[in-house]
């Protein structure tokens, strides 16, 4: 045990660039991809990762001095830059947790599929990030690697339950059959717009709700109307945008201005490349696992699990997507816990809403407001995350100089790793409150789900 | 020369196997092509330059040049019809 420790404590201190590498050779052995092929997968990933560091390297430079003005000047307290999922992700994977989380949340998967407690067999590998990033923040706190690992189970087996909940309503929505979308945050958001759901409901005069949903789709609204909207959606105007406009704020040169534009535009094409480097290292031992998991589990019964990147052509979360940029923008500036300033996940507004339009059923007025709530929401828990997320991008050893702006991710937001973060605080009491509350989210959601069906078959008999 | 442009949510992980499989189906059938990978967010804006445009999630609204659905790709499911369909819109005209 003592020399397993010394080994594990050796490696650990090689720093990320190593570690990492080696971890992800390791679990491409673990899957049976060639040796090579493995250790190209490991560097690749470690690749992404110096590449990551080097961009957000941007923002410590050149958005830290700016940040610090915006707080001398106005005392709006935006200390902490949206970095957009991309680098959430790539740090997700880059720690102990999640190193080893696909082969991990595969088990927990099968485990599910075996035991029946799920249809849904996720081969969205990429989104296990989510996972990783809830295994990794309790690791932070509690250093205590077991209990990080069952924090980053429950969040899966809770995904996996909304999945087989949301499927039919998924299917029907995009006429897919037999898939559904177990993707991390997207889940978490479910209960959420549930709630609020019935709560709009409360207000809607029941005549006008019977026949709601044709005339809800009659009036949807297309995302033509925010022409204007769409053009600086794409990143990299947005990022200028910010960029520019901040820097005119705390009365920077028009010079100085044009530049820090063009420096955010740069950070906001950037980042997805340099993720886009970690995920290909991950595509051979994606696809291994992918392969395996579709011959294990062909059947008609099951769900294939997707991102929820899906629904994102859906016209009502096209047009709520875009109009939630400048809202968010100005949630930021008036919640008083929010210390985020959105640009990076400003590019992927639309993810958040994914699943309110198939709740509400396309309704555009339903799907903005709950996207405002969810935004704010997001805002409050990636501010609250920020420090951790720092911590994670700081040891990949990136020179952070002093006082420099802290990093976050909107799409880290999810409250479901804020509720377990929280609960992790009570140490074994919170992981015993976990696990009760992973199996009343199971046991609630598999009977939702019997009553649902019960219904839809009921339906089609009449 | 044709230019296929192939988007998912963010333009990073799901596109990219979409991609490869594209690339792959092409080479083997001796098209030329070029491929743009992007996010949704980017389609409008590269359709000009592409002839089809070969996606992860299905896409409803005005685009100008055909689009397909790349999901069996990423599910395993249809992906011969899938195939089939991409070489008959890129082998219709020159």
């Amino acid at each position: 045990m003592g020399i397993l420790k010394e080994i594990f404590n050796y490696i650990s201190g090689l720093g990320s660039y190593v570690m990492i590498p080696l971890m992800i050779t390791l679990v491409g052995l673990l899957v049976r991809l060639h040796p090579i092929k493995a250790l190209k997968a490991g560097m690749t990933v470690g690749i992404g990762l110096i590449s990551l560091n080097l961009v957000l390297g941007l923002i410590w430079t050149n958005i830290s001095p700016v940040a610090n003005l915006l707080v001398e000047k106005f005392g709006l307290k935006l200390t902490t830059i949206d970095t957009g999922w991309g680098a959430a992700a790539g740090l997700a994977f880059s720690t102990t947790v999640g190193s080893f989380i696909i082969p991990f949340i595969l088990i927990v998967n099968i485990l599910m599929l075996t035991l029946k407690l799920t249809n849904t067999v996720n081969i969205d590998i990429w989104n296990y990030w989510h996972y990783a990033f809830t295994g990794s923040v309790i690791y932070l706190l509690t250093h205590n690697i077991v209990y990080a690992f069952i924090g980053a189970a429950a969040h899966c087996i809770i995904s996996l339950k909304i999945a087989d909940y949301t499927a039919p309503k998924v299917q029907k929505e995009l006429g897919i059959p037999g898939i559904s979308i177990p993707q991390g945050f997207a889940v978490s958001t479910v209960p959420i717009f549930d709630l609020l759901d019935k709560f709009y409901d409360l207000f809607i005069p029941k005549s006008k709700k019977d026949n709601s949903d044709s005339k809800d789709k009659g009036k949807e609204i297309d995302s033509s109307k925010f022409g204007f909207l769409s053009v600086i959606a794409e990143p990299i105007f947005l990022g200028f945008i910010i960029g520019f406009l901040l820097a005119l704020l705390v009365s920077y040169s028009i010079k100085d201005a044009l530049n820090l534009g063009m420096e955010m535009a740069a950070l906001m094409f950037l980042l997805p490349r340099a993720t886009k480097i970690l995920m290909e290292g991950l595509v051979p031992i994606n696809e291994q696992a992918r392969n395996y998991m579709q011959k294990k589990y062909n059947g008609q019964e099951f769900y294939i699990g997707l991102d929820s990147a899906v629904l994102l052509g859906v016209p009502t979360t096209v047009a709520v997507g875009l109009l939630l940029i400048p809202i968010t923008l100005v949630l930021a500036m008036i919640i008083p816990t929010n210390t985020t300033l959105p640009v990076g996940d400003l590019a992927s507004t639309a993810f958040f809403i994914s699943m309110a339009t198939v709740i509400h059923n396309r309704s555009f007025i339903k799907t903005l407001l709950s996207g405002t709530i969810m935004m704010s929401i997001v805002l409050c828990i990636s501010s609250f995350f920020a420090p951790m997320i720092t911590i994670f991008a700081k040891s990949g050893a990136a020179a952070m100089p002093e006082g420099a702006l802290q990093v976050t991710a909107l799409s880290a937001g999810n409250p479901i790793a804020f509720v377990f973060y929280q609960l992790n605080r009570l140490g074994i009491v919170g992981i015993a409150l976990i696990i009760a509350l992973t199996a009343g989210i199971v046991y609630f959601y598999s009977m939702k789900t019997k009553r649902e069906t019960i219904k839809e078959d009921k339906g089609v008999v009449l | 020369m044709k230019t296929v442009i192939v988007a998912c949510g963010a333009g990073v992980a799901t596109s990219t196997i979409i991609s490869s499989n594209i690339e792959k189906l092409l080479t083997e059938n001796k098209i030329e092509y070029r491929i743009i990978q992007c996010s949704i967010r980017e389609v409008k804006g590269y359709q000009d330059q592409g002839d089809i445009i070969v996606s992860s999630m299905p896409l409803q609204g005005d685009y100008k040049i055909p689009t397909i659905l790349g999901l069996p790709f990423i599910t395993g499911i249809g992906i011969d019809e899938l195939k089939s369909e991409i070489l008959s819109y890129l082998n219709k005209e020159d």
